[in-house]
């Protein structure tokens, strides 16, 4: 072989650009693959700041009340526990109100992955916060555990059960003002003590609180995975 | 590469939006044109994802829309979009490109690309909601083409554009048509007649004209307008 023939392949093999197939081949590859905790993150880092810091302030309020407060504050608190659940709710709502939805949804994340997200994490954060306020009750108002969970869970779940069900039978950035009438209601009904009146008047014990408790998550799960599951169809298409 | 439209329907209630639309979509640009209400923004949503046919199938070489690689070939522009508020546009292009599996390094890379690309750089970092139409549109387009797509579906893309920037957008266009699908639906028969191969006509759920843009034999829009006439006309005589 000539000296100029050897030398015009080795500058080839070393500046020729890659096959059309080869650079489809690096792009493809190059992508990540989307993980869960991957997608959690990302969502988390584009989460509603300031719903994060009004659910914050809202739990320092009532675990301040809890820590400070007259044993009689034991209603306030029970009556504030169904607005972590708005203010979470609202949250999902967004990518609709700020019309992001339809380019979401364009991207490799289908929109039953999008909602699962969400919902993981506007959820965790929710029972996050409603678990603190009955920690913080036990430990130091001397509340029993099915009591805390009386005051503070059931009605942060009811609200979330009710107001998840709302939101999948009515498409309208208006059902927020449904969301919140559910939980001024549920609110009322605690700041009354008609739950308390309801356990004395059946002779209900920690037994009915535990059996409430299972049928809560049981009927949350549900609301849950219906509203991930829902039609894909966005809401202005729905007529 | 081909994207395939089989007896694709879309009915709400009583009214049909798209009526059993079949066809067969090759790189190049598609332009589809039709008057407000013909369907084109249902066929769309279809071709993207975003509806579901209530029949027919939509398909990319065999993979069906419903399938993550399709939606990882897929750019889109729709005719009308929002924004987080406080996104400015880089921050805008990195939220879409993570959500496109982008890596942070490549889509650092590609909006900055982008950015210069459509002429904001310079705009980068300023809010959204500053921005003119113009801005937001091409920030659209940017979005759209973050990920290479092979199937770019552009929605009324000219709206809002002063015919500076709409001859400038078609350039682009014409550019990223060289390995891709592109369609563009608009009712300005100019937008497509200067960078579409191929025509297609719709109306009333319908396609009612398919053609190679050469096949036309006048100007485009008096065409385009001999069409609808001519099926009003045909629609009188029934």
């Amino acid at each position: 072989m000539r000296d100029e023939e050897l030398k015009k392949m080795l500058y080839d093999s070393y500046h020729t650009e890659p096959s059309e197939s080869g650079k489809r081949f690096i792009r493809a590859y190059s992508k990540r693959k989307l993980s869960i905790p991957t997608l959690l993150l990302m969502q988390l880092k584009y989460m509603w700041l300031q719903y994060i810091l009004i659910l914050l302030f809202l739990t320092g309020v009532i675990v301040y009340l809890a820590v400070f407060g007259k044993p009689e504050y034991v209603k306030v608190i029970s009556s504030l526990s169904p607005f972590p659940a708005i203010i979470l709710l609202a949250g999902l709502g967004r990518s609709a109100k700020f019309r992001m939805e339809e380019l979401e949804l364009t991207t490799r994340l289908s929109k039953r992955m999008l909602k699962s997200i969400r919902l993981t994490l506007s959820g965790t954060a929710g029972i996050l916060a409603v678990l603190i306020v009955a920690l913080t009750l036990v430990l130091t108002a001397g509340v029993s555990v099915s009591n805390a969970v009386l005051i503070s869970v059931f009605p942060y779940m009811i609200t979330s059960c009710a107001c998840m069900n709302l939101i999948r039978r009515w498409h309208a950035n208006e059902n927020i003002f449904g969301c919140i009438a559910i939980a001024a209601g549920v609110s009322i009904f605690s700041l009354t003590d008609c739950i308390n009146y309801i356990y004395a008047s059946f002779h209900l014990g920690e037994f009915a609180s535990f059996a409430l408790m299972i049928l809560l998550v049981i009927v949350l799960i549900r609301e849950a995975y219906l509203y991930v599951n829902e039609s894909e169809e966005i809401q202005w298409n729905l007529c | 590469m081909e994207l395939v439209l089989d007896r694709v329907t879309k009915q709400y209630n009583s009214k049909i939006a798209t009526d059993r639309i079949s066809l067969s979509l090759k790189p190049g640009v598609i332009g589809l044109l039709g008057a407000n209400g013909a369907g084109k923004t249902t066929l769309m949503r279809m071709i993207c994802g975003v509806i579901k046919p209530s029949s027919g199938s939509i398909s990319l070489d065999g993979v069906d829309v419903s399938e993550e690689m399709y939606r990882d070939a897929l750019g889109y522009l729709p005719q009308d979009f929002g924004y987080y508020p406080n996104f400015t546009g880089k921050d805008f292009l990195m939220y879409i490109a993570a959500l496109k599996g982008l890596s942070r390094s490549e889509a650092k890379r590609k909006t900055a690309e982008l950015l210069k690309k459509v002429n904001l750089e310079n705009a980068a970092n300023k809010k959204i909601k500053g921005y003119s139409g113009g801005m937001k549109q091409r920030l659209g387009i940017a979005q759209a083409v973050l990920n290479d797509p092979k199937i770019l579906v552009l929605d009324e893309p000219t709206a809002g554009l002063d015919p500076k920037e709409r001859v400038r957008f078609r350039n682009m266009i014409a550019e990223f048509a060289k390995d891709s699908i592109v369609l563009l639906s608009t009712h300005i028969v100019s937008d497509v007649e200067h960078i579409a191969d191929r025509v297609l006509m719709m109306k009333e759920g319908q396609i009612i004209w398919d053609g190679d843009r050469n096949d036309v034999p006048e100007d485009l829009e008096n065409f385009y307008m001999s069409k609808f006439e001519d099926e009003d006309m045909e629609a009188d005589d029934e």
